[in-house]
């Protein structure tokens, strides 16, 4: 009995659904895809060993620069205005976390004054934001 | 003598769409490229709210550690000039010692914010639970 072979070499891969993989993938990416939204000041953050991964939704942030000058939502606000600002955001979201994007030359006296706001808001959970480092 | 004309009578061409990957390709890799998750990472704390100020705790003075950090940015722990690298590890010896220890960070309001957080850092490696951080009066 005759087998029929196959001698016209090799046959290709089939390219054809290529297309759909790349474009699943495509989605993917541009759906997981989050632009910052906030540009905030420019700051240089404090390096510290100890620090955790902050849940992104819970967070709202306040610049802080080495001027003292704060910003929060692309708006430079006054030590006062803070207080306010984030009882309503405290009020959305009871676990709010409020994050602090400092610079490490700013004086401590204008982080107090926001503090002492943030208590008064009754906005207790605070982050003091830094870029890990592990010294050893 | 009429020339002939050759017409496509084929009906309509198709497009080609052999490029069509390269080009999704291209985006994917942009966005692939652009994309950053990024993560922030912070020191959490919390502040003790107004309402709860009222009730006020009173701690013995032998529970307190005193963490001072003044205006040009020295450390002194109860008065005793340290070193930023030898913080966490005297708190955690009087932590063993006394495992009440409530430390306390003053900041004086000129010295600077990283040096208040790299404190913060010392003494969370201590692993001291129980802290408050103040403003130090001038």
């Amino acid at each position: 009995m005759k087998f029929e072979r196959n001698l016209k070499g090799q046959s290709s891969i089939p390219t054809a659904s290529m297309g759909d993989i790349v474009f699943l993938l495509l989605i993917f990416f541009m759906v997981t895809t989050v632009f910052k939204t906030e540009d905030g000041l420019p700051v240089n953050l404090p390096r510290a060993e100890t620090g955790q991964e902050l849940k992104r939704d819970l967070i709202a942030n306040i610049y802080v620069d080495r001027r003292g000058r704060i910003s929060i939502n692309d708006k430079l606000v006054s030590a006062a205005q803070v207080g306010p600002l984030m009882r309503k955001k405290y009020f959305e979201n009871p676990l709010t976390i409020v994050s602090f994007q400092t610079d490490d030359a700013t004086r401590y006296k204008v982080m107090d004054d926001i503090m002492e706001e943030l208590k008064k808001a009754n906005a207790v959970r605070v982050s003091f934001n830094i870029k890990h480092v592990s010294r050893k | 003598m009429a020339v002939k004309i050759k017409r496509a009578t084929k009906g309509l061409e198709e497009m080609n769409i052999a490029s069509i990957s390269d080009i999704v390709f291209l985006l994917l890799i942009y966005f692939m490229v652009v994309t950053v998750f990024q993560q922030d990472i912070g020191l959490p704390f919390v502040l003790p709210a107004e309402s709860e100020q009222q009730d006020v705790i009173k701690i013995k003075e032998s529970n307190v550690a005193n963490l001072v950090i003044d205006a040009n940015n020295f450390i002194s722990l109860d008065d005793t000039p340290m070193r930023l690298l030898s913080v966490a590890r005297e708190l955690e010896l009087r932590l063993k010692a006394n495992p009440k220890l409530v430390v306390i960070l003053k900041t004086h309001p000129d010295a600077d914010y990283g040096m208040m957080v790299a404190v913060l850092d010392e003494i969370r490696k201590a692993n001291c639970k129980k802290m408050a951080l103040k403003v130090l009066e001038v």
